[in-house]
């Protein structure tokens, strides 16, 4: 027999669910490193879980969780020295406000997203698995495929804002700017 | 505003310069219109990073475990003819993007081989991260699945760190094989649904929490409650099978009973298929119940919904309203039949207490604990007759068991304001089946007047059940908390036991079809009086429709009557439960030390 359930669990369950991706993108946009991000990701959930008590069900969700992330990031900065960060905590609190403002936006364009990355085939997705598989810097996707540095960012630059069009024309709508 | 993609890209891939660094951070702050592009654009880096790593999870889980690594031809890419660095000096902005066919370049030779891969470390950590929330969630029983599904894939994962090399060909050894019965394959289709809470559930297949579409589900024991992504919540009692479409905001019930609550701006027009019939909710709370005929049952709690037989093509939407149901039959032939609101749990019980009396099927069970922000007492009996409260705080922490997480309703003797006013309801009126009431009761030590712990007003009389004081308004020569049973107008049945104070304490009181009525305290009855039929009090009048309140009595003439102490677990069922039942009901729970 399973342990009866409590509200809250559930409300956690499904609130966590929902918000995780977003929480996700807001710590992977300041934590270069997908290892690192996903450590300050699993201690995120962690505090979640423990505070979930002291959350208000009047404010969203996805605003506490992403306040939370804020300060586990700032953390990271500050343990990891000032050359791995580029945002001062005036720049980071406004990308944490955007992320918020802008979550019901992101929440529509995941599934979108997901639909127009089926259509990176041959060596430009080759190349996408290399820097998000992989996880190989510009230089050595490079040297792995014979180009010259600057080609790998172009391409990658490039395929980022084919994404970003297909997105918009997905959702049948701007998102954000055009 | 002035984009600058091209400089978050560069952070993106690790090339800023501390110069470009800090325009990068000072961009940021110039506007919110620039945090929020900064956010889009990361977000579009962070999504193609976890749409990768999902298809190349899922390429690793479908591997046979006899076979080796997969490698993939790669073949020269083309150079740009145009530097990186010719676009940040031009200041060009992206303007038209090129169709994706046109990044890619053309076929070219074979120079490289390499190995599709997850980092190791990554999946590592993310299933590690993934344990560790659920383990603060779901139950044991999922954990232990979902652990078992960790070592596995860990296994997978260490086997590849082994092996992976930056170039070259390697061989798996003995690479664990993946027991398809205990990980799912990570699917690509979008979570349609949620598996929200279960109680006793026995499935053919345990579901995840995570439900997709073209899943079938086959509940053969017990609750479930799946909440769509839509917000819509769904009730499952057993047996039922059931399956998920791409819609998220559907379900398709292939047999067995559901009741559905659409609340949300977004579960508007919720939508349940069955063999025979289409069934689109305008309202709020409906149930439907499909036999092994596939013939469909459609009962309107509150609300409308509207329902389309299938597989008879001249057949026109039927709209339901509250308290109306609807048989369709398995050639699409609709009929209006009786209401059937009996047929339905509208709420997965959490304790084995509330599992029995669900089994007793109550007209209301006012379980608690108030919904913060409406202050709703929701009614989980089939009746569905919610509670407003009124006054400060009714929630107490405890509830009547150490099993019972969601509290207790608390009156406190300093607020005597505090209750909970259900409306009217012709329900509430007698029949020929009898009655029973039973709740779970903390008295305030030393109170002194008498206490409801409901009361209303039905059909010419009323009914009040409560417990006598021990100041001037007891009944005199009986102990004080003894409980009392009030017909208003015909008749007052008083035990003459005292319930105990400053502890929780079980009563029921029955009415059985020949009238007489039982009293019991913890399952062991104290009392039996037969009374006039509370039928022959006449029929309502306009002054007898008024509502039921809870820890009061309605009537100002005799007093508040105010509950002091907490109440939990109130339920009203609509015939006469013998002994036996009650007793079930007492025997399941666990009483706190």
């Amino acid at each position: 027999m399973t342990q009866p359930y409590d509200s809250k669990r559930r409300d956690l369950a499904v609130l966590w669910t929902k918000a995780q991706p977003n929480v996700s993108a807001f710590v992977s946009s300041l934590v270069g490193d997908f290892h690192d991000a996903e450590d300050i990701i699993q201690q995120v959930a962690a505090v979640v879980a423990e505070r979930f008590d002291d959350y208000d069900p009047e404010r969203p969700f996805v605003a506490w969780a992403i306040g939370i992330a804020r300060n586990k990031v700032y953390n990271y900065f500050r343990s990891s020295g000032r050359d791995k960060h580029v945002f001062d905590s005036e720049a980071l609190g406004d990308i944490a406000d955007a992320f918020q403002r802008i979550e019901p936006d992101l929440t529509e364009a995941r599934a979108a997203l997901d639909e127009c990355m089926k259509k990176v085939q041959g060596k430009t997705r080759q190349v996408l698995e290399l820097r998000y598989v992989r996880e190989l810097k510009p230089s050595s996707i490079a040297d792995k495929m014979g180009m010259k540095d600057n080609a790998v960012y172009v391409m990658l630059h490039r395929l980022r804002g084919a994404l970003t069009t297909c997105v918009k024309n997905k959702l049948g709508r701007s998102w954000g700017q055009p | 505003m002035k984009l600058r993609e091209d400089l978050i890209d560069l952070y993106l891939d690790g090339a800023l310069t501390a110069e470009a660094a800090a325009e990068l951070n000072a961009w940021v702050k110039a506007s919110p219109e620039h945090a929020e592009e900064f956010a889009r654009r990361t977000f579009i880096h962070r999504r193609i990073y976890e749409n990768l790593q999902k298809l190349d999870l899922a390429q690793i889980m479908q591997q046979p475990s006899s076979g080796g690594p997969v490698f993939i031809e790669v073949g020269d890419l083309d150079e740009s003819r145009e530097s990186f660095a010719a676009i940040i000096e031009d200041g060009e902005e992206p303007g038209v993007d090129p169709p994706f066919t046109d990044l890619a370049a053309q076929e070219g030779g074979l120079p490289s081989l390499y190995q599709s891969t997850t980092d190791a470390l990554t999946k590592q950590k993310y299933v590690t991260a993934l344990s560790y929330v659920l383990r603060h969630i779901f139950t044991p029983k999922r954990v232990a699945i979902l652990a078992t599904a960790a070592a596995v894939l860990l296994g997978v994962v260490l086997a590849i760190v082994f092996l992976d090399g930056d170039q070259g060909e390697h061989e798996f050894a003995d690479e664990p094989a993946l027991p398809d019965s205990i990980i799912e394959k990570p699917s690509t289709k979008p979570v349609v649904a949620f598996l929200t809470a279960e109680r006793d559930a026995e499935w053919d297949s345990q579901p995840d929490l995570e439900l997709r579409p073209g899943q079938q589900f086959s509940l053969t024991q017990g609750f479930a409650e799946i909440t769509t992504a839509s917000g819509a919540v769904v009730i499952l009692t057993a047996p039922a099978t059931f399956e998920l479409t791409d819609n998220d905001n559907a379900i398709y019930l292939s047999s067995g009973r559901l009741f559905g609550r659409c609340e949300t701006a977004s579960s508007k027009g919720f939508l349940v298929s069955t063999p025979s019939a289409q069934i689109l909710d305008i309202g709020t709370e409906f149930g439907v119940d499909v036999n092994e005929h596939g013939e469909t049952l459609t009962h309107v709690f509150q609300g409308e919904v509207e329902v389309r037989p299938v597989g008879n093509s001249t057949s026109e939407l039927i709209r339901l309203v509250t308290n109306q149901a609807l048989a369709v039959d398995s050639d699409g032939k609709a009929q209006v039949v009786d209401a059937a609101p009996q047929r339905f749990v509208r709420v997965v019980p959490s304790t084995t207490y509330q599992t029995a009396v669900l089994a007793s099927r109550p007209m209301c069970y006012w379980r608690g604990p108030i919904v913060e922000d409406t202050r709703v007492l929701l009614d989980n009996g089939w009746l569905g007759a919610h509670g407003q409260a009124s006054g400060s705080s009714l929630n107490h922490p405890e509830g009547h068991s150490d099993e019972d997480g969601s509290g207790s309703l608390e009156y406190r003797s300093a607020e005597l304001a505090s209750s909970v006013t259900v409306p009217y309801r012709e329900e509430f009126g007698f029949n020929d089946k009898g009655f029973s009431i039973s709740a779970w009761c903390w008295i305030e030590p030393g109170h002194q007047d008498v206490m409801r712990i409901l009361s209303t007003r039905v059909k010419g009389g009323g009914i009040g059940l409560g417990v006598i004081g021990r100041g001037e308004n007891a009944t005199g020569g009986l102990p004080a908390s003894a409980p009392i049973l009030t017909l208003f107008g015909k008749s007052d049945v008083v035990a003459t036991t005292a319930m105990p104070e400053g502890r929780w304490t079980h009563l029921a009181v029955t009415v059985s079809q020949a009238d007489q009525v039982r009293i019991y305290i913890d399952g062991e009855e104290v009392q039996t009086h037969t009374i006039p039929h509370p039928k022959d009090a006449g029929q309502p009048g306009d002054a007898d429709t008024q509502p039921l309140m809870i820890g009061r009595n309605p009537f100002t003439g005799q007093g508040v009557q105010a509950w002091q102490g907490r109440l939990d677990e109130i339920a009203i069922f609509d015939r006469f439960l013998p002994l036996e039942e009650i007793q079930k009901h007492l025997h399941s729970t666990r009483q706190a030390p």
